[in-house]
């Protein structure tokens, strides 16, 4: 029985959801089979050491019948159907009330004669639920429907004397709040994979997302919700890439983030912060600070997670850590390095330290310690961390005159870039401009080319999609000078 | 205790019902509470007629209490435990027989709760080889597996969040979820536009909606949404409404009985409402044929028992009287009187009895027997709906001219118009075919008592020339008998 879906199930149980479970196989509107109770009473005894030798099938079969003549069909039957209402326990758990109102305002409305009852609990349940103090898109959706379900008690029973009785504020608001969910359901996740597409390279296509956004300029309706003024705000943000609309999602971030719930400050400020990312590269070196300044919020707002439960996003420590080395604020990386990472999934947390430590150290330029870190580096989850390792060992290659190895790192680096297919294009060119400039400066400092390092310098200058761009041009100037 | 909430939900349960609330009490994982049991016990006993002083609540406290003096507070309480009992009883017994429900939270407890990816997998994979076997795909389905995409997605960044090649992106299904939204929100919302608009076609009321245009331009741009029957079906019947042409109404037909079985009752209900309304105004532009087309599609409901909303429910009074009416119009009095006998039963017992006078009178005027008509229309009692007085109305006047009680019936003219003019839920086209009416059935009077046949023909031309009129058929019968003499 170790291997079954029962045990597999139950091995996530904590003891109060066993006990529960309990008095739900206990309960004749779920199961009237013996078997199934005398099964679970079983279980119980060891629960929740569930790898215990009396679990074995054919133990469990003779304590429950007392025989020694053994039926798998038997046992497999019980197992099944404790499984399946195990199953069932775990769904029943999970019905919000919101779900039960509506179910059976839902059965009162087509039963006949059931009118003052459905009439009663409609008032009670609308009243509560528009108390309520969360309300995403969910929130709109069941709204909609007890809207529509209202709609369609009084089609059914309101009598159309005269004017008064039909009610048009009620069938808009029903309207209204079907659009508002649709929209606070889809515009995040249009936000999202635009936002995916500067990150990972997938194809996605956008349809419909124009429309809804001219009719939103059009209509203001975003203006009704503050999550949908956001939503808007950000997917202005993400199609016009303008700093205009930078500079407004930030200052509205600053104001209201506190206003919203952890996944949409998170992803408001993600945005921000990949935008400034964009910026940036397309040659506007003022978002390196204000890059910088985002990180600093999603600090203070701790906003480093994407979810409420889950640990600091690696990704992000790395990214931090390399911004305030760019900008130079070694003391400040230090510091952030310390306190934070530990909230690191302990599973990554090796990986990052020594990623982050190996670029503090390449700053400090303690080059040979740098490289010990990054050859501890194992097991590694995301492309961006394959690259940011081949970019910082090429650097200290460089910075330790291994041409050599340099050479082999690039050569391995191209073969790495041209295979792979998840790295999105803009970000590839910024990989190869990187690798390419790196591999004239070798040269040119082998050659001992003035002119080369100064077609190099102003190759930096026109090329600002470039990793690294500000080691790249610090380099070239000591090249300059050296050779001079 | 007659009068509580508890006793009127008990009141609505079935006898299977009952039954089950029995196992659902004594299930501990819903009610420990062993009084409850007693008290439903006891008011099982007197199920269904709850009517009686046994159900008194000092009389049923004595049962559960016996010796001890009546506490109203510990009954109230009592009665309210199982009334929130009764109540969770419903919900979760609908919930049990909604798969979407139960598997979409099982997912989610996975995911939230305990990010266990083997039990997530396979959960996942069975939910969505069920869906992928459904073959009603309405906005409940669409809804559901986009929210499954959604668990899908938080349990992708939640417990694996690696991205090293191409194997690690979501799956392919992950990127649809925008597509299944869309999909529940365009069933949705023009399910909604057409449930306003054919409002708006029956009551004086205006909306609106600057995103139903961007909608159906979307939907005109791509044409692959029309293979789901569902969208389809709304999206004719949105067109039809709009554009009020006859190509739309054969196209709805066609896909209506096409796919009858792809849609939900309600679905199969609201369009041929929409195709009814349709003929009926078609019939208003003296387009002849509709008079047997609406009359196809009574015999259409009537087979398939399609005149509620409701499967199994009753029939509205005005159906049946349009029904009838429609019958009787093209002349088929048999087939009428027939109707009207054997689907009485399916009306309201609270329209019953005003339906049947209406439609007695009808058919009695019709059979010429005008005294009968009357004393017919004289028992309908106090009447709701608007539609309703109107016919009440016609009739009354159909019956005065016949009769030639022309003091009455100029006196009737009056108040009818009267009523019209003041009403304000009647839209414009209404009024207009009313207020059309009564003027011809005024001029009509006054050419019959006059007996000046000579002004029968300007009378004739004007109507043949008058478009919007109720009745027309009507008048030129009742023309070519004053020429007759």
């Amino acid at each position: 029985m170790h291997k079954s879906n029962l045990i597999e199930l139950l091995k996530v149980f904590t003891p109060k959801e066993f006990k529960e479970l309990g008095e739900f196989v206990n309960s004749p509107f779920f199961n009237k089979n013996e078997n199934v109770i005398k099964l679970y009473n079983y279980i119980k005894k060891y629960f929740p050491d569930l790898e215990n030798v009396n679990l074995k099938k054919r133990k469990v079969y003779e304590v429950m019948t007392g025989e020694d003549n053994y039926s798998d069909g038997f046992m497999r039957s019980v197992i099944f159907n404790l499984s399946k209402l195990t199953e069932e326990y775990l769904s029943a758990k999970s019905f919000p009330q919101i779900e039960k109102d509506i179910t059976y305002l839902d059965l009162l409305f087509r039963r006949p004669g059931a009118d003052k009852l459905f009439e009663k609990k409609f008032k009670q349940v609308y009243e509560s639920f528009g108390n309520e103090n969360n309300k995403d898109q969910f929130h709109y959706y069941c709204l909609y429907r007890l809207q529509a379900l209202l709609m369609s008690y009084n089609s059914k029973n309101r009598a159309f004397l005269n004017i008064k009785d039909f009610h048009a504020d009620d069938e808009i608001n029903t309207l209204d709040s079907l659009l508002t969910f649709y929209l606070l359901a889809a515009l995040p996740e249009y936000r999202f994979f635009h936002n995916q597409t500067r990150v990972i390279n997938i194809n996605i296509e956008f349809n419909f997302l124009d429309e809804i956004l001219n009719f939103l300029k059009r209509s203001g309706f975003y203006k009704k919700n503050p999550e949908l003024n956001l939503f808007y705000n950000e997917i202005q943000l993400i199609k016009e890439n303008d700093e205009k609309y930078f500079y407004e999602l930030k200052e509205f971030a600053k104001k209201e983030i506190d206003n919203f719930r952890f996944g949409i400050k998170f992803n408001a400020i993600g945005l921000l912060a990949n935008t400034a990312i964009t910026l940036y590269y397309e040659g506007n070196d003022k978002f390196l600070n204000e890059r910088f300044e985002i990180y600093q919020l999603i600090l203070e707002k701790g906003l480093y997670k994407k979810f409420e439960t889950s640990y600091f996003d690696d990704m992000l420590f790395k990214n931090i850590v390399s911004t305030g080395l760019q900008l130079n604020k070694v003391e400040w990386t230090e510091e952030f390095l310390r306190e934070y990472i530990d909230k690191i999934n302990p599973d990554d947390k090796d990986n990052a330290l020594n990623l982050n430590l190996a670029r503090l150290k390449f700053y400090k330029k303690n080059f040979t310690e740098a490289l010990e870190h990054l050859s501890i580096i194992k097991n590694v989850n995301h492309i961006h961390y394959k690259t940011e390792i081949k970019i910082l060992t090429l650097m200290i290659y460089y910075e330790l005159s291994m041409s050599i190895d340099a050479m082999a790192v690039i050569d391995s680096y191209r073969h790495f870039l041209s295979n792979d297919t998840l790295i999105p294009e803009l970000r590839k060119e910024r990989n190869y401009n990187f690798i390419r400039i790196v591999n004239d400066l070798i040269k040119s400092k082998e050659n001992r080319s003035l002119k080369a390092a100064y077609d190099i310098e102003h190759e930096i200058k026109i090329t600002p999609n470039t990793y690294e761009k500000e080691w790249l041009q610090l380099k070239t100037e000591e090249l300059i000078k050296e050779l001079k | 205790m007659r009068k509580t909430n508890l006793i009127n939900i008990l009141s609505n349960f079935t006898p299977n019902e009952m039954k089950e609330m029995g196992d659902f009490l004594t299930s501990p994982y819903f009610n420990k509470n062993k009084k409850v049991i007693e008290l439903f016990s006891l008011l099982k006993d007197l199920y269904p007629d709850f009517n009686t002083p046994k159900s008194d609540k000092e009389i049923v406290y004595k049962k559960l209490y016996p010796g001890k003096e009546y506490n109203d507070g510990i009954m109230r309480l009592m009665i309210h435990s199982l009334n929130i009992l009764c109540e969770d009883f419903i919900s979760i017994s609908k919930f049990q027989a909604s798969f979407y429900l139960k598997d979409r939270f099982l997912l989610e407890y996975y995911v939230l709760d305990k990010k266990a990816p083997k039990l997530f997998e396979r959960k996942y994979n069975s939910i969505k080889e069920k869906n992928s076997k459904i073959e009603i795909k309405d906005a409940d389905f669409y809804l559901n597996e986009y929210e499954v995409e959604i668990l899908a997605g938080k349990y992708k960044f939640l417990i694996d969040d690696n991205i090293l090649n191409v194997t690690d992106l979501p799956k392919h299904e992950y990127f649809r979820k925008t597509e299944y939204l869309k999909n529940n929100f365009f069933i949705t919302i023009l399910n909604q536009y057409r449930y306003l608009l054919n409002a708006q076609s029956l009551y004086n009321v205006n909306y609106e909606d600057d995103f139903r245009e961007v909608v159906l331009e979307y939907l005109n741009k791509h044409p692959d949404y029309m293979k789901i029957p569902i969208l389809k079906l709304h999206y004719l019947e949105l067109c039809l409404l709009l554009k009020d042409d006859e190509k739309y109404y054969n196209e709805l037909k066609k896909h209506l009985i096409d796919n009858f079985y792809s849609f939900s009752w309600l679905e199969r209900f609201s369009t041929i409402c929409i195709l009814e309304n349709f003929c009926l105004a078609m019939i208003y532009r003296e387009k002849e044929q509709y008079y047997e087309e609406k009359h196809s599609l009574h015999k259409f409901i009537l087979e398939r028992k399609l005149f509620s909303k409701v499967e199994g429910g009753k029939m509205t009074d005005t159906d049946f009287q349009n029904i009838a009416g429609m019958g009787m119009n093209l002349g088929k009095i048999e087939w009428a009187e027939d109707f009207i006998n054997e689907y009485k039963e399916y009306l309201d017992e609270k329209d019953k009895s005003n339906v049947l006078n209406l439609c007695y009178a009808r058919l009695n005027l019709h059979k010429k027997n005008f005294d009968k008509a009357l004393s017919y229309i004289n028992e309908i009692k106090e009447i709701d709906n608007v539609n309703y007085k109107i016919s009440k109305k016609c009739i009354t006047l159909e019956i005065f001219y016949e009769q030639n009680l022309i003091v009455e019936a100029f006196g009737y003219i009056d108040n009818f118009k009267h009523f019209i003019s003041n009403d304000r839920l009647i839209t414009d086209t209404e009024k207009e075919r009313m207020l059309k009416f009564i003027k011809f059935v005024n001029l009509l009077l006054k050419i019959k008592s006059k007996n000046d046949v000579s002004e029968l023909y300007i009378l004739k031309k004007e109507i043949e020339n008058t478009e919007n009129v109720y009745k027309k058929k009507w008048f030129f019968e009742k023309i070519a008998e004053l020429k007759e003499g």
